[in-house]
């Protein structure tokens, strides 16, 4: 059988829309590839790292204008590692995000709390750091390693720190029948502690890891809470995320990540 | 022997219970829940300090029961005042479409509770802003369609809402859309935002929107100070389009008298905004403070420990009371989130997510009724 003009006429065009969707397609994805943040950042060889610098020990900013601290010295780490320069941009913590979304940056590092209301909007590394609420009890104390093992015991926190709260709800909902000893300065409280006026201090595990350097205190067992901080990039950036994430399985190994974390939070 | 056989009654029956079945699901559908929370008689606030009021968040508190416990408990601690968010993308989600049912539910509760609210509008619809931007661009084209939302909202919730803030923070840049930001422009969002309400509902108080206090130096990509702002906006002609002023007064780490300076961002220096509306000929012109206070974040540097923010709290609410004849209202931020938000503003919150008081939000109740205090050894 011939095919008819109108065959040939109909097949022509659907051979050019087909090849129009194609070339559409490929353009699409061209687009993506180039907004995609690490090829971005080896072309400019400059990486661009959002921050709030006002949150010690994790970045923050001195007289001079220099950057310091665990988040300053994990984007340099990766900037070595890439090869690249490393440009620190100073963003108030509730305009990260927007920098981010705007390509003012290619990516945060910042403190960044997990957050599961964004996974639609960023990608997130694997966590970098735990940053949930500990007990502290004195360095004889060899038994202790959860809230059980103080029940009928007194518990120091800082007066309306979120600690103060945990203390409150776990006493409340486990029956641990605590005392639960409020004191207006977390210094108060570690001292209570080591004297033996407490059988343990309830708090943040970065300001545990600060105390424990002047304190003969010890952490007693796993983070009560589950704060990861963690690496947010944006969405279509995703061989960037590869590479953060590359960094830190490699850092976790061989134990950069602990050394880091350990000179800027436990000096 | 052949067997008789009838015609069967049992599928026409099991079609007929079917389609029962269908018409019962589809009505119970179409019918609309019952409510489970109700508006309840009206309240009145208790207080000794008639300006007490913090900044709410419900704007994204899915449960009724929770809208009202939140501003339950803002009665119970005995501010009168509750600053709201009601973004303009929720409520008119296509152009002219207007569903007020989500604000109408937060001011029905509010009001019920005897509460004054001051709404606070912006976050720019899709529909009104080029793709890829944030919601807080809004190019000059789409002034008028702001201008519009905002007087229908005037209009719809004329005798409920009283106060109108016009944007918020635009001398940020990340508030402007992540563009410098721009005085003039800013003052002909207002101009025209203020004549349309005044068509529809002149007796709302249109206020300009309230500056983040920041020291930028000039020409800086992220924002413009706040004294120079408001010195630009009158330039501009800003003066005869607000009935007054919004501002935003936070303490940080100095204390709630901590003097002010235009060197220093403490909660006096809206006394320098001030001198700035009184040197324009606004001294006639009330402020209100629609954000403020302090952070007990642990490790911000901008924060202060909780003993010291319940300290400056109370004394700035004092400070407010008998220094202040200008200002007739203060709402620090946040009273409560929705949801735990993991970050450093979870530490400006007065009570948790469910709805557990902090020693703050207790010492505030027990000043504001005239108790004595549980965790303060003493008042500022």
């Amino acid at each position: 059988m011939r095919p008819t003009r109108r065959f040939l006429v109909l097949g022509g065009l659907a051979a050019a829309a087909a090849l129009a969707l194609l070339l559409g397609l490929l353009w699409a994805t061209r687009q993506r590839t180039t907004r995609e943040a690490w090829g971005a950042i080896q072309a400019r060889g400059v990486m661009r790292v959002g921050m709030d610098a006002s949150y010690p020990p994790f970045a923050w900013v001195d007289e001079a204008g220099s950057f310091h601290g665990l988040d300053v010295a994990l984007a340099r780490a990766l900037a070595m590692r890439w090869g690249v320069e490393v440009a620190l941009v100073n963003v108030h913590f509730d305009g990260l995000y927007d920098a981010l979304y705007t390509e003012r940056v290619d990516l945060l590092l910042s403190a960044l709390p997990y957050d599961r209301m964004l996974t639609r909007d960023v990608l997130y590394s694997q966590p970098y750091f735990a940053a949930g609420q500990v007990l502290l009890v004195p360095q004889g104390d060899a038994i202790t390693a959860s809230p059980g093992d103080l029940r009928g015991g007194v518990v120091a926190v800082e007066m309306g720190a979120t600690a103060h709260q945990l203390a409150r709800t776990l006493d409340r909902d486990r029956g641990l029948a605590w005392q639960v000893r409020a004191f207006r300065e977390l210094d108060e409280a570690a001292r209570a502690v080591a004297q033996g006026e407490a059988h343990a201090l309830l708090c943040d595990r970065v300001s545990a890891l600060a105390l424990l350097a002047t304190y003969p205190l010890r952490l007693a067992g796993e983070p009560l809470t589950d704060e990861p901080f963690v690496i947010a990039v944006r969405p279509d950036s995703p061989r960037l995320l590869r590479e953060v994430n590359a960094a830190l399985v490699e850092w976790r190994a061989d134990g950069t990540l602990e050394r880091l974390t350990h000179a800027w939070l436990a000096p | 022997m052949t067997r008789q056989t009838r015609p069967s009654l049992v599928f026409p029956l099991r079609a007929l219970g079917r389609a029962a079945l269908l018409v019962a699901v589809a009505w119970l559908l179409s019918v609309p829940p019952q409510r489970l929370v109700t508006i309840g008689p009206p309240q009145a606030v208790q207080t000794r300090n008639p300006k007490m009021g913090v900044h709410t968040r419900l704007t994204d508190e899915v449960e009724e029961w929770k809208i009202q416990r939140t501003l339950e408990m803002v009665r119970e601690m005995g501010a009168p005042w509750v600053v709201e968010y009601f973004p303009w993308a929720y409520s008119e989600p296509r152009p002219g479409r207007y569903d007020w049912r989500r604000a109408d539910l937060i001011v029905d509760h509010a009001l019920a509770q005897g509460l004054r609210v001051i709404a606070r509008i912006d976050f720019v619809p899709e529909w009104a802003r080029p793709p890829e931007t944030t919601f807080r661009h809004l190019d000059p084209e789409h002034y008028g369609d702001y201008a519009r939302f905002v007087a229908a909202f005037a209009a719809h919730f004329a005798g409920r809402v009283d106060h109108i803030i016009i944007w918020n923070e635009p001398n940020l840049s990340f508030e402007w859309g992540y563009r410098l930001p721009d005085p003039a422009a800013y003052t002909e969002l207002l101009r025209q935002s203020y004549l349309a309400i005044k068509a529809v509902a002149p007796e709302v108080q249109v206020l300009a929107a309230g500056l983040a206090p920041t020291m930028a130096p000039p020409g800086s990509e992220w924002g413009m100070d706040d004294l120079l702002y408001l010195e630009a906006m009158y330039a501009a002609g800003a003066g005869p389009y607000f009935d007054g002023l919004a501002m935003h007064a936070y303490g940080f780490t100095f204390p709630h008298d901590d003097p002010p300076a235009r060197d220093q961002v403490n909660y006096r220096r809206v006394e320098l905004l001030r001198e700035i509306m009184v040197a324009h000929g606004d001294a006639d012109k009330p402020a209100y403070i629609t954000e403020g206070g302090w952070n007990d974040h642990p490790r911000w540097a901008k924060a202060v420990r909780p003993y010291q923010r319940l300290l400056y709290t109370i004394g700035a609410y004092e400070w407010a009371l008998h220094e202040w004849d200008w200002c007739e209202a203060v709402a620090f931020w946040a009273f409560r989130y929705p949801w735990d938000q993991r970050t450093y503003q979870d530490y400006y919150a007065f009570v948790t997510p469910d709805f557990v008081p902090k020693p703050l939000y207790t010492d505030l109740a027990n000043y504001a009724q005239g108790r004595p205090y549980e965790y303060l050894e003493e008042g500022p």
